[in-house]
């Protein structure tokens, strides 16, 4: 229901429910708040709104205050502004008025007002309540003098995080603003505070000092860091970025703490190309080493075959990077070595590519899961891992979804962790095959069941919930609840961690949550949300891009089309013949290799030459001897990364590359929208150095595409794509991004039947509990609010400084293990040292190792052969 | 997450970890406990009763009385410390024989009430907001005890007393023993 209300002398028509404010806002009329934010719950309690209402004796708050038929609001009467200037003049009061040295000063509201309204000179002669000073972390800096209990902080934590770890103590005067005991501010999303809050009380530490708001410039981007593309702005200082805020727009009003400080690097990069002589490095200028790079793929394709040649790139690349890498590997030198998967490399079969691609395109969007009335977390912390998805869950339990999750971790924070099951990853995907199998069969069963689907029932026979409880050792009864859940939810959400695409159960994972979706659907149950979170950086780009080996049954854009299209760009129509024979030269070519299979073929010297592109196999590979061996047999390595890696100290060409907050280019979100990046400025320009070598690569070999920078590449891609984005790049970072809209899959029967590779898996046993090495090992990305990550560039005293890993607190207890203690963590392949945490939030039985730790390397553990890497646990000195 | 500057306070922190693990209501005020709970849709409303209830068995609402109200009612043990100190009736530490609340709003700041309070900490020899070390007077300020027409006003022990002045003061003191 719609009504008419007047505001000063302006008339509007709103809807029931609206506020005064909002209204106000509606016609252009700024009405000055604070504890006000448009995100938050109402709390009418800085008293800085307040106005006249015909026919009302007292002021009114205009955030509170509900519009209704026939008011008549006046914003700026000489009332008004008296009530203004006590309000402010009772807020300064305790206020140290020190903007001079305020970081807050230039964007602080108080400061506003206080010039527009305020009464210009204090009366106040007593002393100033004053209060201690507490350190709550690397990000913010709490100044409680400052504060005005607005309270934004505090609601953020209770209703927006769930982690309730912000409080307003005492009262009064004496109201403070802080966590509990003093302790740190410890969540994913800590950074927002420093933004929320209308006043210089909680700053931000990293950017503290740096610059004054008012000389920055601001651009709009997004961020790259994690697949789910939140839109940012980038503020520039010297075209640096000095500060990176959340944009209005996008997914969510907040952005988690790795993507506001992630950007900051430490200054140590290696920024020159050197060519490696008799292990020597020697520095050479760029047009040196890019002939030489291009001069040899292009002789050694040319002895010994295209195969000889190939490339991994990594997830930190633009889709423009990606199209290009695939479109000059596949199509002009015609080789079947491209992936990304620098960690598993593992090989694809057309089925697991089949699954692989069918979960992809059934992706659901982050946005639905806060519609959803149960969300299971299948082996993921959302708010950890993509914090941002994590916000959405937390809305959805907030607005009353039950929650369940099952995997090593107890998820976070608490009120998203009742129903957790706790499983190693392993148990995690056997019980969700025999649940999804049970789901399947009982579909099978329903009246109205498909002839199809008796494959199901059969397959379901073998597979029974009973069988799954002995494996894994998780009680019957959690099980069938378990399954209840799945199938009573009338819209169920259902979240794939992104460390899933890591293990070599992605598959029988993905097929059994089509296999949940089906059997809901044949069931009648209601819509399911699959979001598969993937993996990091931009890797969904990598995969609709297609630059791993099962992508060329589902992804013939880079390959098969690139022929024709180069032509089209060239603009030259007698080459259609030359173009066509590069695209069938591809088709002709050994199947496609995997990473793994690039390094068997390496060390069997079939792999000649090899482009690394911002990945460190030696690091990262699962099998580091492995990949030493065979990278070591490589004729010709060149190694392109930001940092002088460890793969790049054994390279035979190392070329410098920027940072994916200096290239241009576009990313896509997991949910799948298309996003620009906006660069800052680096030494090396805007366009990708990817590009260069690509470009001579392409040159040499009389490719007909120019790959020569970000935008012609994106014309292309967006054409041959179908994208349908608009054509400049900096329009699309300024917008929100474009859904990019594909024939999503609907559930089909199909998906119930198990499929070749699921039957054949062996299950093992469940290991006996006191083995020589008792422990399973979980690994994953660094967790956001463990801090692991800030070490690049904050020496806070509560930033870990060494390398870490986590274990249980009851299992710490039983080997009296205490946090911090040196601990040695050996497999049959080797051992590590690193500090103990211990935590509540692990099961036993497991230990979690990071990634991305400084020294500490996975790899050194794992062979990459077997799913499960058991470990144990020696305490030093012990 | 280790800490550099930590071994002490791990150790504190983990005495405080086995404290609270130790903390118990008991039987009795269990029972009251649950009909209490039980008697809220919402498990945050009970936390005032709860902290009523902590401070007449531990006399105190102490570090290790919040984290078992945060406990039994399944919250942050932020959301209870935060009710807890807001309100004058919990305190930290146990208090002493007498309570000494005087009143500072405005009928009675008006009419000396910071003088008198002052006369108390010279009399008493510790401030405001503190415990004699002989554990006889705690003396606390309160907001307004609802007797502005008889200010100042202070509470001893829960009884009233109205238009104080400093011989009232001497007779009190004289009175418990000061």
């Amino acid at each position: 229901m719609a009504f008419n209300v007047r505001i000063d002398d302006k008339e509007t028509s709103v809807e029931l429910g609206t506020t005064v404010l909002q209204a106000a806002s509606e016609v252009g009329i700024y009405i000055p708040h604070l504890c006000y934010h448009r995100e938050l719950s109402l709390q009418g309690s800085c008293r800085v709104c307040l106005v006249e209402v015909e026919g009302t004796p007292k002021l009114q708050p205009a955030c509170s205050t509900l519009v209704c038929a026939g008011m008549k609001v006046k914003t700026d009467t000489p009332a008004v502004r008296e009530a203004r200037r006590g309000v402010l003049e009772l807020m300064t009061i305790n206020h140290p008025l020190d903007c001079p040295v305020c970081d807050k000063g230039g964007e602080c509201k108080l400061q506003d007002y206080v010039f527009a309204y305020g009464r210009g000179k204090g009366r106040f002669a007593f002393p100033k309540r004053t209060f201690s000073k507490e350190d709550i972390g690397p990000f913010v800096v709490r100044d409680m003098n400052r504060c005005i209990h607005c309270t934004r902080c505090v609601r953020f934590a209770s209703e927006v995080t769930l982690t309730h770890d912000v409080g307003a103590f005492d009262r009064g005067r004496e109201t403070s603003i802080g966590t509990y005991l003093g302790k740190e501010l410890r969540n994913p999303f800590s950074g927002n505070v420093t933004q929320l809050c209308p006043v210089g009380a909680l700053t931000d530490r990293v950017f503290r000092f740096k610059a004054r708001v008012w000389e920055l410039e601001s651009i709009p981007s997004v961020c790259p860091l994690c697949p789910v593309g939140c839109l940012t702005e980038l503020e520039l200082d010297s075209g640096r970025i000095v500060r990176i805020k959340s944009r209005k727009g996008g997914l969510s009003p907040w952005i988690c703490d790795l993507g506001r400080f992630g950007h900051v690097r430490d200054g140590s990069r290696r920024r020159k190309p050197f060519l490696r002589e008799e292990s020597r490095e020697v520095d050479v200028p760029w047009d040196v080493a890019l002939d030489m790079v291009a001069g040899r793929f292009r002789v050694i394709s040319k002895d010994s075959g295209p195969a000889s040649v190939g490339v991994l790139c990594s997830t930190s690349l633009t889709n423009e990077e990606f199209f290009a890498v695939n479109y000059v590997f596949r199509n002009v030198l015609g080789s079947p070595n491209v992936d990304f998967r620098v960690r598993t490399g593992a090989a694809v079969s057309a089925e697991e590519a089949e699954v692989m691609s069918t979960a992809r395109t059934v992706q659901g969007r982050i946005s639905q899961l806060a519609g959803c009335d149960s969300i299971h977390l299948f082996c993921c912390d959302p708010c950890e891992e993509t914090p941002v998805v994590g916000l959405h869950v937390c809305r959805a339990a907030d607005s009353g979804a039950r929650l369940t999750s099952v995997g090593p971790r107890r998820v976070t924070p608490r009120p998203l962790s009742r129903g957790w099951i706790p499983a190693t990853p392993v148990h995690a995907a056997m019980l969700l095959a025999f649940v999804s199998t049970e789901l399947a069969a009982r579909a099978a069963r329903s009246e109205n069941a498909q002839p199809g689907s008796a494959a199901a029932a059969e397959g379901a026979g073998q597979l029974s919930l009973h069988r799954a409880s002995q494996l894994t050792g998780i009680k019957l009864e959690e099980l069938s609840s378990l399954l209840e859940e799945l199938l009573s939810a009338k819209r169920l959400g259902l979240v794939v961690g992104a460390e899933v695409f890591e293990s070599p159960h992605v598959y029988l994972v993905l097929s059994s949550m089509l296999r949940i979706c089906a059997a809901r659907a044949a069931l009648g149950a209601g819509e399911t949300v699959l979001l598969s979170l993937l993996g990091e950086g931009n890797v969904r780009g990598a995969l609709d891009l297609g630059v791993f080996p099962g992508a060329l049954i589902t992804s013939p854009g880079g390959e098969a089309g690139g022929g024709d299209d180069a032509e089209r760009a060239s603009g030259s129509d007698a080459s259609s013949r030359a173009s066509g024979g590069e695209s069938s030269r591809t088709q002709e070519g050994t199947a496609c290799r995997s990473f793994s299979q690039m390094l068997e073929a390496a060390s069997a010297g079939k792999l000649r030459a090899l482009l690394i592109v911002g990945s460190d196999p030696i690091a990262e590979y699962a099998d580091r001897e492995a990949a030493k061996e065979a990278l070591r047999k490589v004729e010709f390595l060149v190694v392109q990364s930001e940092t002088l890696n460890a793969t790049a100290a054994v390279a035979d060409v190392y070329l410098p590359l920027q940072s994916v907050f200096e290239k241009e280019g576009t990313v896509l979100s997991l949910d799948g929208r298309l996003c620009g990046l906006s660069p800052q400025e680096s030494e090396y320009g805007k366009r990708s150095l990817l590009f260069d070598v690509l470009e001579s690569i392409r040159r040499t070999m009389r490719g007909k595409l120019s790959v020569k920078g970000a935008a012609s590449v994106f014309r292309e891609a967006n054409r041959l794509h179908g994208w349908g984005a608009p054509e400049d790049m900096k329009a699309l970072a300024a917008g929100s991004g474009v859904e990019l809209t594909g024939n999503a899959a609907e559930p089909s029967e199909a998906w119930m039947a198990l499929r070749d590779f699921e039957k054949k898996m062996r299950f093992e046993e469940r290991a006996p509990e006191r083995s020589e090495y008792p422990y399973v090992l979980i690994c994953g990305a660094l967790r956001v609010s463990s801090w692991g990550w800030v070490r690049e560039f904050s020496e806070h005293e509560l930033v870990p400084k060494e390398d870490f890993a986590e274990i249980s607190a009851s299992d710490a207890a039983e080997f009296e293990i205490r946090e911090g203690d040196l601990v040695e963590i050996e497999s049959p392949r080797g051992s590590v040292e690193v500090r103990a945490v211990a935590t509540e939030s692990l099961m036993p039985g497991v230990v979690f190792l990071p990634r991305g730790l400084a020294r500490t390397r996975l790899n050194c553990l794992t062979s990459g052969g077997e799913a499960v890497t058991r470990v144990r646990v020696r305490k030093k000195g012990a | 997450m280790q800490r550099s500057s930590a071994d002490g306070h791990l150790t504190e922190r983990e005495t405080l970890e086995e404290r609270v693990e130790k903390r118990k209501f008991s039987e009795a005020a269990l029972k009251e406990v649950e009909s209490t709970t039980s008697s809220y849709p919402v498990t945050d409303s009970a936390i005032l009763p709860l902290l009523h209830i902590a401070q007449r068995e531990f006399g105190c609402v102490d570090e290790e009385a919040v984290r078992l109200i945060a406990r039994t009612l399944d919250v942050e043990p932020l959301r209870v410390k935060e009710t807890m100190s807001f309100y004058t009736m919990f305190d930290e530490k146990p208090r002493g024989k007498y309570l000494i609340e005087v009143c500072t709003n405005i009928s009675c700041s008006l009419l000396g009430s910071d003088s008198l309070l002052g006369y108390l900490e010279e009399r008493l020899k510790v401030p405001r907001g503190s415990t004699t070390p002989d554990g006889l007077v705690t003396l606390i300020t309160v907001e307004c005890l609802g007797s502005c027409g008889t200010a100042p006003v202070m509470s001893v022990n829960g009884e009233y007393h109205e238009g104080v002045t400093r011989e009232k003061l001497d007779d009190l003191l004289r009175e418990i023993g000061v």
